[in-house]
């Protein structure tokens, strides 16, 4: 009766934790991206400022074709900003805003491998987060930077970039799944055979 | 004369002759009735089996408005697990707008490499929607997109493509010049109207960078006019397709040979029953490619004026609101 009970709560379990791999079908989650806005101040009654939204990723490794990442921002709606990120899967995408900057701005990416895709967290950040630059303070011309380093300028931790889908939960099942098949087959053995060796053994004993 | 043969049938020895001819009249109805309800017990048998055979995957719909909107998509899903990871999973090598009925007849060719809006905000090509979110994330990005409501949704794999172009005998497509491409095994030498396999047609729309002789040297194409050629071919084949499944209507034999491998071959969305399938076969209009603006550093396209003007042309309405 207890081997019955076993068995049945093994093969509930068992099929209780099988669509966990259908879950996985989904596509990939990539790192949260960096934002940073700038300001560049005019500086002069007749000149007008200038904005830039700077968009920093990583994690986005080109397979067997070249991969590409497009982004977008909520306050450009219909427009599509590309990069071809490097060698270590690091990008960046430079987008010149209008001013004054106010509320909140909302991007989205999407690394395109080809075969696959791996999306961003969407990113926010607002006014209370822009860098201000004096006329001329950022590279002289007064104006965004064009193409920042990506290397340079990134401040995040620079981890492992995610090249393939989340296994962990899928490996503990299977840890589990033996783990019970293996309780369940010693649960299952056959007595009598154990306790013809028993009684075997203790007839040799006795003689 | 007349009243020669008047009088012998109304004479006493004639009545025997015309039981005997009422019966045979009767014994004929009979015959032809036990065939008439054989024809349409057999009929109504092969229909059962066929609509059995279509496989159908459950999606919301927006309302497609007048007339009827077919979304055809071509799938790159191996019938096995792939070996590589990063080939699991499904694509989208082909899709195609198919409307019938008002307000006019068209097929569209959609770029594979098209964006698509997702429900994040986001942007994802259009062939990649099919393997992030199944059709349903394909209908939502056309709605949002394109503003295309879409009515009836049909997914064929490409051993089914293949299958199906074989049952139809093959199909002839205008080939303006030999073209080749190794990494789908692709070589057609000849030109003009050109008949193809199954094989060979499912090699003409898979093909991405062909090459094409001219003036006795291989030309490979860009990106983009390699992609662009590709949703042609795509459009052609299965115009071509459609051409002669209007054709088989007096050869029930091929007919029935066409719909049991495109039933075995092609899942639809769980709307659509086998009628559906067929009225979208006869249906006719002129094959376009949908136009769009390559934009850098990717393969990716992306809608513009060009796109809008198209659809609207060919009587979309442009609006369109993703089902809830």
């Amino acid at each position: 009766m207890m081997r019955r009970l076993i068995s049945l709560a093994t093969l509930a379990l068992i099929a209780a934790l099988a669509p966990m791999h259908a879950a996985n079908a989904e596509p990939r989650v990539g790192p949260p991206l960096d934002l940073q806005l700038y300001l560049y101040e005019a500086g002069g009654p007749s000149g007008e400022d200038q904005a830039s939204l700077a968009v920093y990723g990583r994690g986005c490794l080109p397979q067997d074709a070249p991969a590409s990442v497009m982004v977008t921002l909520d306050r450009a709606p219909g427009q599509v900003f590309t990069a071809e990120p490097n060698a270590k899967g690091r990008w960046s995408v430079t987008i010149d805003i209008e001013t004054p900057i106010d509320g909140v701005y909302l991007v989205n990416a999407t690394c395109d491998n080809y075969f696959g895709e791996t999306v961003y967290p969407q990113a926010r950040t607002d006014a209370d987060h822009v860098l201000i630059a004096a006329n001329g303070s950022a590279g002289g011309s007064g104006g965004p930077p064009s193409s920042p380093a990506v290397d340079a300028t990134s401040t995040s931790s620079g981890g492992v970039a995610n090249t393939g889908s989340d296994t962990g939960s899928e490996l503990g099942v299977g840890v589990l799944a033996l783990a019970l098949g293996v309780l369940l087959v010693f649960l299952g053995r056959p007595r009598r055979a154990v306790a013809a060796i028993r009684g075997h053994d203790s007839g040799r004993h006795r003689r | 004369m007349t009243a020669d043969v008047t009088a012998a049938d109304t004479a006493p020895p004639a009545a025997p002759g015309r039981s005997a001819r009422w019966q045979r009249a009767k014994d004929a109805v009979v015959v032809l009735a036990a065939l008439l309800c054989t024809l349409v017990f057999a009929g109504g048998v092969d229909a059962f089996m066929l609509e059995a055979r279509l496989d159908h995957f459950p999606v919301r719909l927006p309302d497609d408005g007048p007339g009827t909107t077919w979304l055809l998509i071509g799938s790159d899903a191996f019938p096995n697990a792939h070996q590589s990871p990063r080939y699991a999973g499904q694509r989208a090598d082909v899709i195609l707008l198919v409307h019938s009925g008002a307000p006019r007849a068209s097929i569209v060719s959609v770029p594979r490499d098209l964006l698509l809006g997702t429900a994040q905000g986001g942007v994802e090509r259009a062939a990649l929607a099919l393997d992030s979110g199944g059709p349903q994330e394909l209908v939502d990005g056309l709605c949002r997109t394109l503003g295309v409501a879409v009515g009836h949704i049909g997914v064929l794999t490409r051993e089914g493509f293949a299958s199906v172009v074989d049952a139809a005998g093959g199909v002839t497509v205008r080939i303006p010049a030999p073209v080749r491409d190794p990494s789908v095994d692709l070589e057609i030498e000849a030109t003009g109207a050109v008949h193809l396999d199954g094989p060979q047609a499912l090699a003409l729309v898979r093909s991405r960078h062909p090459q094409h002789l001219v003036d006795g040297v291989w030309q490979r194409l860009r990106e983009h006019a390699g992609a662009r050629e590709r949703a042609h071919n795509a459009g052609a084949v299965f115009d071509a397709l459609r051409r002669v499944a209007g054709g088989l209507k007096w050869d029930p034999v091929r007919l029935q040979r066409v719909l049991w491998a495109v039933t075995g071959a092609l899942s639809v969305d769980s709307g659509s029953e086998l009628t559906d399938l067929i009225g979208m076969l006869h249906g006719a209009g002129r094959l376009r490619v949908l136009p769009a603006a390559a934009l850098p550093s990717t393969i990716a396209v992306t809608a513009d004026a060009r796109t809008r003007g198209m659809l609207a042309a060919v009587g979309y309405p442009g609006s369109c609101s993703p089902p809830g």
